[in-house]
């Protein structure tokens, strides 16, 4: 036994001394918080996720979250067959912000400054830190937007700091002006040129300009707080003026072809846009969702419709010279030309919310492909398989941010509003070329805005002044069904354009001649069932009888509309609130998380 | 080759030599009472002498003896008998089984143990009975239910994959594989398909920690101790041959509702005040539906299944939407109602000098159930040969090879980019007026059968090698060394391609139907054209059903290999009434693998997929893991008089998992004692009775570290991105840091095991019972919850505790009867609950802790919180108004008002808690009504707390408990008959998908028929569903929330197999130079009773789990839709020569 036990030591001898190293096995595949700050190279890497986070175009795949079209239809532009998108009207059980981007983009501006400074020049390090806050800041833009005062932090919190980890909401100004400076340092220090498809100092400014100017009149209509809402405004400017002044865009592609072109590279309407590939597997499925095949829910109220200003620059309550009616083949002439680009030039049965089908995201060939000629459908059209590329940041927009935050500057002190500015956004944009086939049909340019005629609308919300009025029009054409208008209601605080009882324009479609456009719903089924409203608001019921009276805006007697969520008790549809699960936990651990401004706090 | 047992040397018997009679030589034949088979290698010897005989092949032997010599015949696992030299020189003797001999040796942990002397909780199975004859695939279908504590659930009818198997409760470790560690030959393997269930000679189950301790790091959840044939004891050669022919159907109906689930749909619509028509891409409505009952009347039985389909008379286009009139059969187009599968082993198995060796050869050929499919099957061929030879005296070298070439082929899914499902799901999906398995205008229609049968192969080919290289050195008779080398290596190589696919699609537009001169057809209403009137008719458009883009050939190549080492040493010392054995040994692993993927797209063959044929563009990628394990143990064995027995383990082990040094190494004990009161003079009275009586105790404590070695670390890795360059080069991306992990270690487990063998009736009859308790400390866990503030996952530790407790008991049965009848009876069941006794958070009071959180502090595993279903509201319960409507009533809680119809009633119970406040949802006759639990005089959920769960509580658990098995089997005359029934006595859970939910997907359509013809409509107020609603893909809405009526009762009890049996007389075989030959009936799975109402779910389904998708959300989750379970008849032959 003996002799066993020597052999027994001097085996576990021998192996222990191998063992080291044979024990020694660390993960072969993935980089370290302690190994991966080693190059400009791998920091680019881990900027690069933001850019699908915050840049989403059209999305990806089926996944639509905050793509144009189908990811936003709570608005007054959109008419839904059956109830109307509703506002959160209670306090949900659970809910709350997310902070992980935040904390990622906290965690690579302390690397760069804690384990990168002899790797990267003082010129890489700045640009990283740039980009880093600029990130930062858009994501303190979203959440201020969503919850107004929400918990700030600049750096990684560790789970051993539950006062910082539990801490009290900060102000929204105090978030907002940490915002600023981070926004500034990034218009600043972000490199002119980063190289293809990468984030630079224009691609900076320019959504500057849209976090600016949001902020701004957020300030100024919602917190009446003028001083917060100047400051925000003049970076507005700031901003879209450095991009402006680049000279490196223009207005130059007529409007369809921005949303359904297969290559947006070196597009000048484009400061940012985002590349599909099917070969690669990238592609979204927004186009199928006006592809003139899928039926859908969601059409344009006559609100939008009407809003849509004639070609000599004119409401339809004063059209001059101009046949203002609402019959489609009259406004596709009459309006201003995305009218055109944006819509069918049939009703159809498919949009089942308006019978005006949304085709601005359909190229016109494919339109022509299976509507004149019959041909199948390309499959890059059907699915998730769109290849289309998607612009992600707009020029018109920057110019259309820029004009705002001017005009709304003009009564806080600002500079006033010249005929030349009108002229180098609106009315630029307004001389944007046309396509074509749109041409061949008789659409035209509309009429440039002028300052000595701004138009007379009696639509016109009274508190709002008529330049203003006109700018906000000229978003709502410009942006028709992407990603703005419920936003741009809420920071102008104009949500109650929403409310079905003040505004009965929401709950009606396209201007439909039944008996002759689409004689088919005319059917015993649909009596009771179907009206349509003239543009004064009488309305006519069908009857089974009284086909020849069936022409006007088509209205589904069925549609529901928006439950009330203007001026009620506990509910503000500006601000989201936080769920009671999370507020409790904040009790149970014996800290307190506010409710958000207008929720009832228990 | 059913006789062939490991040889084992008989303790030798002293006696002293009394010979002077005359000698004569005997002759004779040794059979198996049970079914008359020759035993080779048994052995004779006359009673005290030392001379000793063996039978050959045949089973003969020749001895010489004195006439009144007494004999003495034995053979491992037989009752060995006596019988006394006379005149007669012939002596035939039909050896009795002795399955449950308590001197049968049971293999344990690096050795082997008298049954009888056993410790700790270890099961040895009799594989010749529990697998028999019966058309199993692996050793792990023929486990289920054959051992208490052993728990097989077999969560798809995919052929060639994994059951789940657990020992001792469901779950041991959050974040642990939970599985046990198979062991074949001591060697690790890494599924249960390697390893040819005829190849098997024993399987020893270990379940306690006492038991596993001495295998260490892996061992934490279990051992299945896989021993393998060996060469033959008696000298010669012996060729054996077995198969099996498999018949195979569904076992049970799929039965999809057709116009009872289109009333559901249009119900549902109607019920939720939905305008326009119902269903998707295909709508319905009033009229439609009628003329869906028409087309029935009219075509039912004259349209076939297949015919094709015809505009104007099966559908109709309206300008915008298409409505149907004729159903279609989903399950005869996907289904196979029959399926054929055979298996086949062959054996060469001998002795020749001092070499044994073994050479065997399986295949197994099995179809599934997939018809479109153009191919789906399972084929395996398993060689292995294994040789043992003894160099000298002290010496003994052997070596073996195992090697296991599996090919899995199935339907690539051409539906993989979008929702990762297969053709099962769409089967699954859709309502039947989806046109499935028809053409039109002689071109196919995309639809799942069409995708099933248009889509390559996905090949899974896995081909596992062992070799092994061992030697015993018997340095002295009580002292010798062992050292075993294995080297296994797995290479998987996964093939896949699209091809490009075109047909007809009716997801979306329609095209006029034009004649051959491109004018209009216009048809009637039976869909024939006409020359006036009638109505233009439409078509499908022809369209890509895959992009060429989006076609490719891919290959997933996945390569490890496994190096073990043990080099282990025993030493017996016997001091007459002490028994010692030592062993002390050592146990070295080390596993690395590489995995790389390659794929091209735009493939241009479609028939021969190669990378050769694809021009588009290639995406690559590939991993890369190892880790390493190291023990030194040791064991001591103690026996005082065969009445207290002892044992002690010690092992020390360390991992490469845990990067940090201090972390790396841990020391793990064992011990269990038993005490045999039956070999205690006080019991001798009851010698009777109790033949044997045994008490036993163990405990010990075990270290897992079967996490990935990631867990430690705060890993950052990259991937690929969605963001492309403007040349459409994707980028890449680098992860956020995780939370830095707090110094994460081993996982503890802590075993202990209370056990009692009983015997009685000399052995007749025999109960084993056990009560366990595992504990596992210091649990892998997400830290406690903290706000969303802090933006990562909680950091992971050792934070938890989890224990399982449980009891298993086993009971034995065998009697001869005088007239050589048989009986034999063997049943178990087992029960293990877990609660989480530690969890994140545990600084939480109780009552503020979440019922969501499963693994929330003082929960019971697997506990599934809901409401309790009352009834279904009727009409009487609501209040009218003179014209018949609801009378309205506004209801306050919790500051939040709802308008809703009233009930009758002083004080009635409101659950305008379901309700959206919209005036769509409101309780109306058919809905549910719950039970006020908490007497709140409302109904509601509480803020989802212990201390506040509203009317919630505990409905069910998601784990089996209560498992069993049970089998009776009878031979007689070479005749043998074998019933095995298993099941599960508890198990619920909350259903998934479109088979389970009602109302999951109404405008989708597909719904079993126990639903579509059960739900209640105001002229069938006594059903069992509720009234129809549509859930849009939820599993819960509205009233169809988690609660007690609607749980899946997953219980069931399966005659799991019969198998009749028949072995030819030698008397005839012999004639035809056969040894033995036996030919065999088997019906596997055939009958199942269970408590699923109808619904097509098979009780042992697991939502989600397929081995064709890892991370449990194969075909979105949803219960029941994967590749049906099946039942098989099967016939078969067993020849040895």
């Amino acid at each position: 036994m003996k002799i066993t036990f020597k052999i027994i030591f001097v085996f576990i001898v021998i192996v222990s001394a191998g063992c080291k190293k044979f024990l020694d096995r660390p993960p072969l595949t993935v980089d370290t918080d302690e190994t991966a700050w080693t190059s400009e190279e791998k920091l680019r890497l881990y900027a690069n996720k933001y850019y699908t986070e915050f840049f989403v175009g059209y999305g990806n795949g089926y996944t639509t979250t905050g793509a144009p079209l189908v990811g936003f239809t709570n608005s007054d532009d959109m008419v839904v067959q059956g109830n109307q998108p509703n506002f959160t009207r209670a306090v949900p059980n659970s809910g709350i912000w997310s902070y992980t981007t935040v904390r990622s983009i906290n965690i690579m501006l302390d690397r760069i400054e804690t384990k990168m400074s002899g790797i990267l020049s003082p010129a890489a390090k700045t640009h990283w830190l740039a980009i880093g806050r600029f990130f930062r800041a858009f994501r303190y833009s979203q959440l201020v937007q969503n919850y107004g005062d929400v918990p700030y932090y600049t750096r990684e919190i560790f789970d051993n700091e539950p006062d910082e980890l539990y801490k009290p909401r900060t102000p929204r100004n105090e978030v907002m002006d940490g915002v600023y400076d981070d926004l500034k340092f990034a218009m600043q220090n972000v490199r002119l040129d980063d190289g293809d498809q990468n984030v630079n100092r224009y691609v900076v400014a320019g959504f500057v300009s849209r976090l600016a100017l949001t902020e701004g009149t957020w300030q100024k209509y919602y917190y009446k707080n003028n001083t917060q809402a100047k400051k925000f405004l003049d970076l507005a400017v700031e901003a879209a003026d450095m991009v402006i002044s680049s000279g490196r865009y223009d207005i130059n592609t007529d409007y369809k072809t921005i949303f359904t072109s297969k290559e947006l590279k070196g597009n000048k309407e484009c400061v940012l846009y985002r590349n599909y590939d099917p070969a690669v597997g990238v592609t979204h499925a927004i186009a199928s969702y006006g592809n003139l095949a899928e039926s859908t829910l969601n059409g344009p109220t006559s609100d939008l419709l009407k809003a849509y200003i004639l070609t000599n620059g004119q409401t339809w309550e004063n059209p001059g010279t101009v046949n203002a009616s609402f019959n489609l083949d009259n406004m596709i002439v009459t309006r201003d030309s995305r009218f055109e680009a944006t819509f069918y030039s049939k009703p159809s049965l498919l949009n089942r919310g308006a019978y005006y089908y949304i085709t601005k995201f359909l190229p016109r060939e494919v339109e022509k492909r299976t509507q004149v000629d019959m041909l199948p459908m390309p499959p890059e059209f059907t699915g998730d398989k769109n290849e289309t590329d998607a612009p992600v940041l707009r020029y018109a927009e920057v110019l259309l941010n820029w004009i705002e935050a001017k005009v709304e500057l003009d009564d806080l002190g600002g500079g006033v509003v010249t005929q030349s500015d009108i002229d180098k956004s609106i009315n630029k944009i307004r001389n944007r070329p046309l396509a074509p086939e749109a041409v061949t049909k008789g659409v035209v340019k509309t009429a440039p805005l002028s300052l000595v005629a701004i138009p007379a609308d009696p639509s016109r919300d009274p508190q709002v002044s008529a330049l203003l009025w006109e700018v906000r029009r000229e978003r709502r054409m410009e942006f028709a069904f992407e990603t703005l208008r419920l936003a741009d209601l809420r920071r102008w605080s104009k949500l109650e354009y929403m409310d079905n009882n003040l505004n009965t324009d929401l709950i009606t479609g396209g201007w439909i001649n039944f008996q002759t456009q689409l004689p088919s719903v005319l059917t015993a089924a649909n009596v009771g069932k179907i009206a349509v409203v003239s543009a004064n608001g009488t309305e006519v019921v069908y009857n089974g009888t009284n086909a020849a009276a069936m022409t006007g805006f088509y209205k589904n007697l069925t549609n529901v509309a928006r439950l009330p969520f203007i001026n009620q008790a506990n509910i503000n549809p500006y601000l989201t609130p936080v769920g009671i699960v999370e507020m409790n936990d904040y009790k149970a651990r014996g800290y307190v998380l506010k409710q958000t401004q207008g929720w009832p706090q228990n | 080759m059913k006789r062939q047992l490991l040889m084992l040397l008989l303790s030798v018997i002293l006696v002293t030599v009394n010979a002077v009679a005359q000698q004569v030589t005997v002759t004779g034949k040794i059979t198996s009472s049970g079914d008359g088979l020759p035993i080779p290698g048994a052995t004779i010897r006359v009673k005290g002498s030392a001379g000793a005989t063996q039978t050959n092949n045949d089973g003969i032997y020749t001895i010489k003896a004195n006439q009144g010599d007494i004999l003495q015949f034995a053979y491992m696992g037989m009752t060995a008998q006596e019988r006394t030299v006379g005149s007669s020189t012939t002596i035939n003797i039909a050896l009795v089984e002795d399955s449950e001999g308590l001197n049968e040796v049971v293999v344990v942990g690096y050795g082997t143990q008298k049954k009888g002397s056993l410790t700790g909780a270890i099961t040895s199975v009799n594989v010749e009975k529990v697998f028999g004859n019966r058309p199993i695939p692996d050793a792990a279908r023929g486990l289920q239910g054959a051992v208490p504590g052993l728990s097989v659930v077999v969560p798809s009818g995919e052929v060639g994959s994994d059951p789940i198997i657990r020992i001792r409760g469901q779950i041991g470790s959050v974040n642990g594989t939970n599985n046990p560690l198979i062991l074949v030959d001591n060697v690790e393997i890494p599924s249960m398909q390697y390893v040819n269930p005829n190849d098997i000679e024993n399987i020893s189950i270990l379940k306690d920690a006492a038991s596993t301790a001495i295998y260490g790091s892996k061992a934490a959840f279990g051992v299945i101790l896989i021993t393998t044939k060996k060469g033959a004891g008696a000298t010669g050669t012996k060729v054996t041959y077995s198969n099996n022919f498999i018949w195979q159907s569904p076992f049970k109906d799929i039965d999809i509702a057709g116009i009872d689930g289109l009333e559901y749909t249009l119900d549902a619509h109607e019920n939720m005040k939905q305008p326009g028509p119902a269903g998707g891409f295909w709508r319905i409505d009033r009229t439609s539906f009628q003329k869906i009952k028409d087309w029935q009347a009219k075509y039912g039985g004259v349209v076939g299944n297949d015919d094709p389909i015809v505009y104007g008379r099966d559908w109709y286009w309206d300008g915008a939407q298409k409505f149907g009139y004729r159903i279609y059969d989903p399950v005869a187009a996907m289904v196979k109602d029959h399926n054929f599968s055979q298996m086949h082993n062959l054996g060469l198995n001998g002795k020749s000098g001092n070499t044994n060796y073994n050479l065997s050869v399986g295949y197994l050929g099995q179809e599934g159930m997939m018809k479109p499919a153009k191919h789906d099957d399972y084929r395996r061929f398993t060689p292995s040969l294994t040789l043992t030879t003894k160099v000298t005296d002290y010496l003994t070298i052997r070596g073996g090879v195992r090697y296991a070439d599996g090919t899995k082929r199935n339907p690539t899914s051409l539906n993989s980019d979008a929702f990762a499902a297969d053709p099962w799901l769409y089967l699954y999906r859709w309502s039947r007026l989806f046109p499935i398995g028809v053409q039109e205008q002689g071109q196919d229609i995309i639809d799942p059968a069409f995708s099933a049968r248009m889509s390559n192969d996905q090949i899974r080919a896995e081909k596992f090698l062992n070799l092994d290289l061992g030697t015993t050195i018997n340095i002295t008779k009580a002292w010798d060394i062992q050292a075993d080398y294995a080297y296994s290596t797995q290479n998987n190589l996964l093939t896949s391609s699209v091809p490009y696919v075109q047909g007809r699609t009716h997801w979306y537009g329609v095209e006029a139907l034009r004649d051959g001169n491109g004018a209009q057809v216009y048809v009637d209403e039976n869909g024939n054209p006409t020359n006036t009137g009638g109505i233009p008719a439409y078509k499908f458009p022809l369209t890509d059903h895959t992009l060429k883009a989006n076609t490719y050939f891919s290959q997933d190549n996945f390569r490890s290999k496994r190096n073990t080492l043990n080099i282990l040493s025993n030493y017996k010392l016997d001091l007459k009434d002490h028994q010692f054995k030592f062993l002390v040994g050592s146990n070295l692993v080390a596993y690395d693998f590489s995995s790389q993927y390659s794929t091209r797209t735009n493939l241009l063959n479609n028939d021969n997929p190669q990378y050769n044929f694809a021009v588009g563009t290639e995406t690559s990628g590939g991993s890369a893991n190892w880790d390493s394990q190291f023990g030194v143990f040791g064991r001591v064995n103690y026996a005082y008089k065969d009445k207290y027995l002892l044992e002690a383990t010690l092992r020390r082990d360390a991992t490469s998992v845990f990067q940090r040094a201090d972390l790396k190494w841990r020391t793990y004990p064992g011990a269990s004692a038993g005490w045999v009161i039956s070999n205690e003079d006080f019991m001798n009275n009851l010698k009777s009775t109790v033949s044997f009586a045994k008490l036993r105790a163990s405990w010990g404590f075990i270290g897992d570290q079967s996490v990935a070695n990631l867990i430690t670390l705060a890993s950052m890795g990259y991937s690929k991105n969605s963001w492309l360059t403007s040349g459409g080069v994707p980028n890449f991306q680098l992860g956020t840091p995780p939370a830095l992990p707090k110094d994460v270690t081993w996982q503890d487990i802590e075993h202990m095991n209370l056990g009692v063998d009983f015997r009685f009736f000399n052995n007749k009859l025999g109960v084993t019972a056990e009560v366990f308790q595992r504990y596992t400390r210091n649990m892998i866990l997400g830290g406690e919850a903290l706000p969303a503030t802090y933006g990562a996952a909680p950091p992971v530790g050792n934070f938890g505790d989890l224990r399982t407790r449980g009891w298993e008991i086993n009971l034995d049965f065998n009697h001869q009867f005088g007239n050589g009848l048989r009986l034999s009876i063997d049943a178990n069941l087992a029960d293990a609950v877990t609660f989480i006794t530690k969890g994140t958070d545990h600084n939480l009071a109780w009552e503020n802790r979440l019922l969501s959180n499963p693994y929330s502090t003082g929960r019971r595993y697997g506990d599934v919180y809901g409401f309790v279903t009352d009834r279904l509201y009727q009409k009487e319960d609501f209040v009218y108004d003179s014209n018949g409507n609801f009378v309205q009533t506004n209801i306050v809680w919790n500051g939040t008002s709802k308008r809703t119809n009233k009930l009758v009633g002083n004080n009635p119970v409101y659950q305008t808690y379901f309700e959206d406040g919209n005036q769509t949802m409101l309780i109306s006759p058919g809905d549910v009504k719950f039970v006020d639990v908490n007497g709140d005089g409302y109904i509601d959920a509480g803020n989802g707390t212990n201390g506040n769960p509203g009317d919630r509580v505990v409905v069910g658990n998601t784990t089996p408990r209560y498992q069993y098995g049970f089998r009776v089997g009878a031979d007689y005359k070479g005749f043998s008959l074998s019933l095995f029934f298993q099941g599960v006595g508890e198990r619920k859970i909350w259903g998934s998908g479109q088979l389970a939910i009602p109302g999951y997907f109404a405008k989708e359509g597909a719904m079993p028929q126990a639903i579509a013809g059960n739900y209640w409509k105001p002229d069938r107020t006594d059903a069992f569903y509720p009234r129809a609603w549509n859930m849009n893909g939820a599993d819960e809405g509205y009233v169809m929330r988690t609660q007690s009526k609607y749980m899946l009762d997953m219980s069931y009890l399966k005659i799991k197999n019969i198998t009749l049996g028949y072995s030819l007389p030698t008397s005839l075989l012999k004639r035809i130079k056969v040894a033995n030959a036996r030919v065999y009936i088997s019906l596997e799975n055939f009958i199942t009773f269970d408590n699923l109402r109808g619904l097509p779910i098979d009780p042992e389904a697991i939502s989600g789990v397929s081995m064709l998708r890892s991370g449990g959300n194969y075909n979105l989750g949803r219960t029941g839709t994967s590749n049906p379970a099946f039942k098989s008849a099967s016939a078969g032959l067993q020849v040895g020569f």
